[in-house]
């Protein structure tokens, strides 16, 4: 209940503290998801399937060794989920292939969490009636800069997951690891430093009109 | 720097009006004639400089002073 003379919550401030919430959450969970990684028997990657050859991937994937299985993904055809030891049956797979697996969620993890904090910083600050706090400018480039480095992060340890599980197993084609580095997150960034600058617009406007009668 | 001192106070009180007066005639809020009254404003719109000489029909120079 709020205090006497306390204005009541606005939209925007439950919103922060729901974005608060999220931060919090994204943050436990990619702390804890390497070590629970660690914990688990299997590994999993993502890999590509060369082109042309997607319907056979599945089922008869050349050179697949024992102990490593394939499942599909929601890029059908496109990509697939290599699984070492799917069953527990099978020789554990190395400690740091399993924890490379989760990395780069796990990055990625740690960069959501990141943005829903200066998010619900950001919201806190409108809800507050002070949208052009001259901290905003800097919420926003960090929340670009993170948007921008986590992805790319993320999508390396990807890459390098997938590699180092390919060499260990040995894979063949069509099966295969490409580098993949998403444009929508580098597209994301860039609107948000442009919301940086008219923020930053914004305070130098509000300052100008700061006691106009 | 040299401050601008309003004079709004005295010229309501010769007239025997009040801000709230002031505030209806001239179409600004009490609370923005309150901050110009107490020198507290930082500038002022032409339409609500024009807007107070209608009214109180005086000249800037009345309202204003620098010191």
């Amino acid at each position: 209940m709020a205090a006497k003379g306390e204005p009541p919550r606005s939209f925007s401030q439950l919103l922060a503290v729901v974005l608060f919430v999220l931060s919090a959450v994204s943050l436990v969970t990619a702390v804890v998801l390497p070590f629970s990684r660690l914990t688990q028997t299997d590994a999993v990657v993502r890999l590509n399937v060369a082109p042309l050859e997607s319907h056979l991937v599945l089922e008869t994937a050349p050179g697949l060794p024992e102990g490593v299985a394939l499942a599909p993904t929601s890029e059908e055809g496109l990509t697939v989920d290599a699984v070492a030891n799917p069953d527990g049956s099978d020789e554990v797979p190395p400690a740091g292939l399993r924890l490379l697996g989760a990395l780069g969620t796990s990055v990625w993890g740690l960069a959501l969490a990141l943005i829903a904090f200066l998010l619900g910083r950001i919201v806190f600050t409108v809800g507050r009636g002070d949208p052009f706090n001259p901290a905003n400018p800097v919420r926003f480039i960090a929340m670009s800069l993170t948007v921008i480095i986590g992805s790319l992060a993320a999508d390396t340890l990807n890459w390098l997951a997938a590699s180092a599980f390919y060499d260990h197993y040995s894979l063949q084609p069509p099966l295969e690891v490409v580098a993949y580095y998403s444009w929508t997150p580098i597209l994301l960034g860039a609107l948000v430093l442009i919301l940086a600058e008219a923020f930053r617009s914004g305070r130098h406007l509000a300052r100008d009109t700061e006691g106009l009668v | 720097m040299p401050d601008v001192i309003c004079h709004l106070d005295a010229l309501l009180t010769a007239r025997g009006m009040t801000l709230a007066d002031l505030a209806r005639q001239v179409g600004v809020t009490q609370v923005n004639l309150s901050v110009l009254k107490n020198n507290r404003a930082k500038a002022i719109r032409f339409s609500t400089l024009t807007a107070i000489c209608d009214v109180l029909e005086v000249q800037p120079g009345d309202i204003f002073t620098v010191e």
